[in-house]
């Protein structure tokens, strides 16, 4: 519950850029939230409408209007209370694009190594894309499960014009927040977003699965979720999937091996399992190749 | 090409300037003949005829090059173009043109004679005088047009596109004063980027324990950027009383800029497989990174050894394609370097890296002053300036078209006659 009030509204608030910076590092500081001098310089360069944090150079003796001292009050408070700090300025990057963040109820909040995930999926469609003209044309298309804000989907529709993708996430306001992010960024006739949820046997809310067979992909973006939800996945894929797809899952490093033993399991339709590691050097990704 | 319809005769002549038709052509293409203006037509004149007489309007050397030129196009084609003075200065691109512009040369100079000749014929008749006298100064003009599009097409740079640039500001001598002086340099540059319009990124900056700045990168993302602040490269000095300076004494330090332009990604290719990159945190163990929002990048380009890093972005990404450009400028710059390395230049304004070591110019507060040394311009109006507004504008108008002034001499004076 946030009140913002409104005082003076003509006149300043007196308090400059570079003061601000100094004194709520050393408060962070204090109370030991994490990173705290990036922290107040999101906080403020996103009240002050700039681009990024480096741009707060050019603004150092830069004095608050009282609306914008007053909503950096409020927003430092959050941060004091550790929320992170995507949520507090309602926003973050991801490959390039914009996109909305969303704190209560909490969607997801892509992580860099994703971006990586991205560039996999999007070596792989260019490949795919490749042999299309030797035999015939179709155009790729990817299916995503657990969407989070659309990260993944929309920064690949941004890069391939072709490409068509729908995800489902069992969270709604997962979805709803897709759903304005791919508004937004003017992606909405390129993409679908459901709730749904994975189950034993299979999708549950998604009606139109049962007619369609996706042709190229499988991204998962692993999450905290365990290996419950990459076995279903598995297991469900040759439903889904046409020869030739990949599936490209983000998983938990100690994931690993679990992973190895379930796609021996699916051995019969799956062939080449290739493991790879992200930009911090960890085993991260694992691109199976339907037979 | 222009094409033209003046014809042999006197008569032909005078009715066709009567033609309305006639006139428009011309006026168009005069006005479709790159570069026109007045400016550049008085450029023309400056630069090579210093006593320019109504005989001498085209440059003699330039002349006979350019006929060569032509010469030799019309007999072989493309193929072997070189001329006799063993300059491999010429674009392919505009031999062309170039080979045109001579036959034009050519006809105009006979129009010329042609006219004159007349002239001497027919003094009564005051109507046609002043006809001939008319057309005659048309010719010369036209003359002018074609030298001036001859030394464009020749002195142009093998550009280089340039996607924009990446200036480079560091904090010289003068200790805290100088780390000042560092951050207006880059704050006046910023505010011009912003009155032209241009989209750019503090990629990198080092800030000093007061106000200071004792490093700062800035990518620029406009290919307009290079043109216009090429030669802002060098070691800028500045003249005042210090902030610090009790006793009211003026103190002299410095700041150095330097500008790499970015080439497209085409001109230099960099392989994914050549470069190491490295972050700075360290993973969690266990599922998904932590949430944090630094993601900074350093990366190698191996073969070469040269290093960058960027932290400034919001995605990781984003901060690997900023320093994979300063990688590319990096390397860029050491292939200019290289090449020249190989020629020897007297020019004043030639930017390169030895030129990056040089006093460019002065600042001095107590006299209001700024003072280019290369060309000897002295500007007024510090706070103006500082603001990158008009003076500053001024400024950087003058230093381009010293350096074409330059170039051009350069070039003639290879052309052995």
């Amino acid at each position: 519950d946030v009140h913002i009030f409104y005082r003076n509204s003509s006149g300043t608030s007196g308090k400059k850029v570079a003061e601000l910076i100094q004194n709520w590092t050393n408060k962070f500081q204090k109370n030991k939230v994490p990173e705290a001098e990036d922290s107040i310089k999101h906080i403020l360069s996103s009240i002050l409408g700039l681009k990024n944090a480096t741009h707060l150079e050019y603004v150092k003796h830069q004095i608050l209007t009282p609306d914008e001292y007053q909503m950096l009050l409020v927003k430092a408070d959050l941060r004091l209370k550790r929320i992170p700090v995507q949520y507090i300025i309602g926003e973050w990057e991801f490959c390039g694009l914009t996109l909305k963040m969303r704190h209560s109820p909490s969607v997801f909040i892509p992580r860099p190594e994703t971006e990586d995930l991205v560039f996999i999926v999007s070596d792989i469609i260019v490949e795919l894309m490749s042999c299309n003209k030797r035999d015939k044309v179709y155009n790729p298309s990817c299916f995503e499960v657990g969407c989070g804000s659309g990260a993944i989907s929309l920064a690949l529709l941004s890069k391939h014009e072709e490409l068509r993708c729908t995800a489902i996430d069992a969270n709604p306001a997962a979805v709803s927040l897709a759903r304005l992010n791919s508004e937004i960024l003017g992606l909405t006739d390129k993409v679908s977003f459901s709730i749904a949820k994975l189950e034993e046997d299979g999708i549950v809310g998604l009606n139109f699965l049962n007619s369609t067979k996706y042709e190229d992909h499988l991204a998962l973006d692993g999450g905290p979720d365990g290996t419950r939800v990459i076995k279903q996945i598995l297991r469900h894929a040759p439903k889904w999937l046409r020869e030739g797809s990949y599936i490209v899952l983000e998983i938990d490093p100690r994931q690993t091996k679990t992973i190895k033993l379930i796609s021996e399991e699916c051995a019969s339709y799956v062939g080449e399992v290739d493991v790879r590691k992200d930009c911090f050097g960890v085993e991260r990704f694992v691109i199976l190749r339907c037979k | 090409m222009v094409t033209w319809i003046i014809s042999n005769k006197v008569i032909r002549v005078l009715s066709v300037l009567r033609r309305p038709s006639f006139v428009k052509n011309f006026a168009l293409n005069v006005v479709s003949i790159r570069y026109l203006n007045q400016t550049t037509l008085n450029r023309s004149l400056n630069i090579l005829n210093q006593g320019s007489t109504l005989e001498n309007l085209f440059d003699p050397r330039l002349r006979i090059f350019l006929l060569d030129i032509k010469k030799k196009f019309d007999e072989s084609g493309f193929q072997n173009i070189e001329t006799k003075f063993g300059l491999s200065v010429v674009n392919k691109n505009h031999i062309q043109s170039l080979a045109g512009l001579g036959e034009k040369l050519l006809q105009t100079e006979n129009d010329l004679q042609e006219l004159k000749a007349l002239s001497t014929d027919d003094d009564e008749n005051g109507d046609l005088v002043k006809m001939i006298s008319e057309e005659c100064s048309q010719l010369k003009e036209t003359l002018v047009q074609i030298q001036n599009e001859v030394l464009e097409l020749i002195v142009q740079k093998d550009n280089q596109q340039t996607e924009g640039i990446i200036m480079e500001f560091s904090a010289g001598v003068g200790g805290q004063e100088s780390m000042l002086f560092c951050f207006e340099m880059l704050q006046m540059y910023t505010t011009y980027c912003d009155s032209e319009g241009w989209d750019y990124e503090l990629t990198d900056i080092e800030k000093s324990d007061l106000e200071g700045v004792r490093h700062a990168s800035v990518c620029i993302n406009h290919p307009d950027a290079y043109d216009k602040l090429q030669f802002e490269s060098g070691v800028h000095r500045v003249q005042r009383v210090p902030k610090t300076e009790k006793a009211g004494r003026v103190h002299t330090s410095t700041v150095a800029v330097a500008i790499l332009p970015r080439p497209s990604e085409v001109s230099v290719t960099i392989e994914q497989k050549d470069l190491k990159i490295e972050t700075k945190r360290a993973s969690g163990a266990g599922g998904q990174h932590v949430n944090t929002t630094e993601s900074a990048v350093r990366i190698v380009h191996i073969p070469s050894g040269v290093v960058a890093e960027c932290q400034t972005q919001r995605s990781q990404m984003q901060n690997r394609k900023v320093a994979i450009d300063k990688i590319r400028a990096r390397l860029f710059q050491m292939k200019i370097d290289q090449q020249l390395a190989t020629t020897r230049s007297s020019r004043k304004l030639q930017v390169g890296s030895s030129s990056r070591s040089e006093k460019i110019r002065t600042y001095n507060f107590p006299q209001d002053r700024i003072t280019d040394h290369r060309i000897n311009f002295t500007s007024h109006n510090l706070g103006e300036f500082l603001r990158g507004t008009r003076p500053f504008q001024i400024l950087i108008e003058k230093l381009k078209e010293e350096s074409y002034k330059e170039r051009v001499s350069e070039f003639l004076e290879q052309i052995k006659v």
